[in-house]
């Protein structure tokens, strides 16, 4: 059956920046410490607090256009994608609809034959993460963890361009 | 002269030569409260414990040889503003139970500079309203008659400065919520520009809106809070980062050939008696050397309805988070999530905001957003505009603040239009960002009237002049309410 289908992916990854606080407060992001002692008024979303952009998330996200020879926006824009979930602090995310940072751009890959294989690059926006729901040892209840809320992640759009699973 | 009759520099004054303390001052303030607020509920907290011991503090700091336009002067903080360990309850059932973790800048920045905090004014719920009717704690009442609404959303603040329960108070001003209650209340009111201070820790309502402003009787008593309260703050990035000029020694500055533009769009339909106080207002200012011509800006009367399309749309996103999770009212004995977002919101929230949010969810909706927010958009890039343009041929605009005087409480709250058109002077100046101000201007059927000047971004000391020159040559800002004095 496979015969007649024609594999095509395109990839939409979200990678998280190594940087060492939030995309949009002072708190950190290492991994593996215990619930919530990691989020600040900022990341709990409390009341009056505001966002303010990360700079070396920024200068990540612009490496990366450079790298695949994106354009980079000079004018970019943040907007709120609203929904309601227990893990998700302001009730919206912080990301990026129109005039993402890193226009469209290219990746090069080596095939098993030894040929080059260009693949698209969409876009690529910021964006912070959610918290996460903990149902693992509580009976009645759902956990929220909000260490990882606010996590910068850098969301990396593929053109349709995979042609198989080797290439991914 | 009673201490709640003088101005902040006389105040300051008496404090510096050790004629009263702080805590006299404070102590003063406290007992004016405590007989005059069960009638005008405009306070929803009063921190007299706290304030006294703020006072002593300041009073210390003197002695350690500080001094200071505000050190040792009360006040009172508009309950939007967070203040760490009082409650901050933004007229809401939803926040009556949050204690704020931090102060808000306006907080910290007049604590340093050694500002007492009295306690905080009742509001608008999340600032909403026009009247002070929305809000969970009650309507205030006007001090110049109490079945009489003060305005709001900072209708608390207006009534308390008006009444002498403080001789400041810190406010809000999304589409006029210090201007109108300002205005109706017989006290001077300042919106600064958008961006001049810091929104940190001013619970939000339409975020490209708000700012945060100041009542005080004068001019010259707002001057040196502005001062202590303006500049840049690096936890909002909206906040400007530009120098802060010296508004106090700026005020007696002469307004000969100051240009003056009579907003034509606000003299149509006019009232008769609130056009003769306008123009009566412009007299003054004619005989103080000021120049005035008629400046028209043919889509300030799409200030409304544009308004009440982007005020709505930021307030549906902005009280997202308000799910009864992490803080704030949850309903009792939720069955499960949706049970628990949709009593808990249900119940915090009154009438008034889940109409805006509402309306805001509507206009944000696919399908819907290009007809509506993004078209309100355009229009508000418009006005701004022809403002623009404005202040290439005049230094300020002039008008009035509001269509009437203070209406009686209940009279229009059932009527969200009607209650909405008494801002349609004061929406303007919002959605381009400018900086306006409401001073006393004369009273209609025994109730006061404001005049409200427009200035150019960050020409908030030229205002602050303008006004100052004005109450100089007039006495309409000396007038207590009855009972008040």
């Amino acid at each position: 059956m496979m015969q007649d289908w024609e594999v095509v992916i395109g990839l939409e990854i979200h990678a998280q920046l190594a940087t060492r606080s939030k995309i949009f407060s002072g708190a950190a992001t290492a991994y593996g410490a215990a619930p919530n002692t990691q989020a600040c008024l900022v990341d709990l979303a409390y009341p009056g607090v505001l966002p303010v952009l990360n700079v070396e998330a920024v200068r990540m996200a612009v490496k990366f256009g450079v790298a695949i020879g994106a354009r980079i926006a000079e004018r970019s824009i943040f907007a709120r994608k609203n929904y309601f979930y227990p893990d998700l602090p302001k009730g919206y995310q912080i990301s990026q609809y129109e005039e993402p940072i890193v226009g469209r751009g290219s990746l090069e890959i080596w095939l098993d034959d030894g040929t080059a294989k260009r693949i698209g690059i969409t876009r690529a926006h910021l964006e912070e993460d959610a918290g996460k729901s903990l149902h693992e040892g509580l009976a009645d209840a759902t956990g929220i963890d909000l260490n990882r809320a606010g996590t910068p992640l850098l969301e990396i759009v593929s053109e349709p361009d995979l042609r198989s699973a080797k290439h991914t | 002269m009673s201490l709640h009759d003088r101005s902040i520099a006389e105040l300051a004054g008496s404090l510096a030569r050790g004629e009263f303390s702080s805590v006299e001052l404070t102590r003063h303030f406290l007992a004016r409260i405590d007989s005059l607020n069960p009638a005008l509920n405009a306070l929803i907290t009063v921190t007299a414990d706290r304030a006294l011991a703020d006072a002593a503090v300041a009073d210390q700091r003197r002695v350690a040889g500080e001094s200071g336009p505000l050190l040792g002067i009360p006040l009172i903080h508009k309950d939007i503003f967070c203040t760490d360990g009082v409650r901050t309850s933004c007229g809401s059932r939803m926040l009556d139970n949050f204690v704020a973790p931090y102060d808000a800048t306006v907080v910290g920045r007049l604590k340093s500079a050694g500002a007492v905090m009295l306690g905080k004014a009742n509001m608008d719920e999340f600032a909403m309203g026009s009247s002070n009717e929305t809000s969970f704690y009650g309507p205030v009442h006007n001090p110049w008659e109490l079945d009489k609404v003060p305005g709001g959303s900072s209708g608390g603040s207006a009534a308390a400065v008006a009444a002498r329960l403080a001789p400041l108070a810190t406010g809000t001003d999304t589409g006029g919520s210090i201007r109108q209650p300002a205005a109706l209340t017989g006290v001077t009111g300042i919106k600064p520009t958008y961006g001049r201070v810091s929104r940190y820790g001013m619970i939000a309502f339409a975020s490209s809106l708000d700012q945060a402003g100041i009542f005080a009787r004068t001019a010259a008593d707002a001057a040196p809070v502005l001062a202590a309260i303006a500049g840049f703050d690096p936890r909002d990035s909206t906040c400007v980062d530009a120098p802060v000029p010296d508004y106090v020694q700026g005020l007696a500055a002469p307004l000969t050939g100051l240009r003056i533009g009579l907003v034509k769009e606000f003299l149509d339909g006019l009232e008769p008696r609130n056009g003769a106080l306008i123009g009566a207002a412009l007299d003054v200012f004619r005989e103080l050397g000021a120049v005035t011509t008629t400046v028209s800006l043919p889509n300030l009367p799409l200030s409304v309805p544009t308004y009440y399309v982007v005020a709505p749309a930021e307030c549906s996103s902005n009280l997202s988070r308000f799910d009864g999770v992490r803080f704030g009212y949850r309903c009792a004995n939720p069955r499960d999530i949706t049970d628990l977002y949709e009593r808990s919101r249900g119940e915090g929230f009154g009438a008034e905001v889940k109409r805006r949010i509402m309306t805001g969810t509507y206009v944000l909706s696919a399908g819907y957003f290009d007809a509506y927010y993004l078209k309100a958009q355009k229009v508000r890039q418009l006005i701004t505009d022809e403002f623009r343009a404005a202040f290439e041929r005049v230094d300020l605009l002039l008008g009035p603040t509001t269509p009437t005087p203070a209406f009686a409480i209940g009279a229009k709250i059932d009527d969200p239009v009607t209650m909405y058109l008494n801002d349609i002077y004061t929406i303007g100046a919002n959605l381009a960002g400018l900086p306006a101000v409401s001073a006393p201007c004369g009273f209609i059927d025994g109730l006061p009237m404001g005049v409200q000047l427009i200035g150019p971004h960050f020409a908030e000391g030229r205002l602050l002049n303008a006004v100052h020159r004005y109450q100089l040559a007039t006495d309409w800002h000396r007038h207590a309410a009855p009972g008040c004095a």
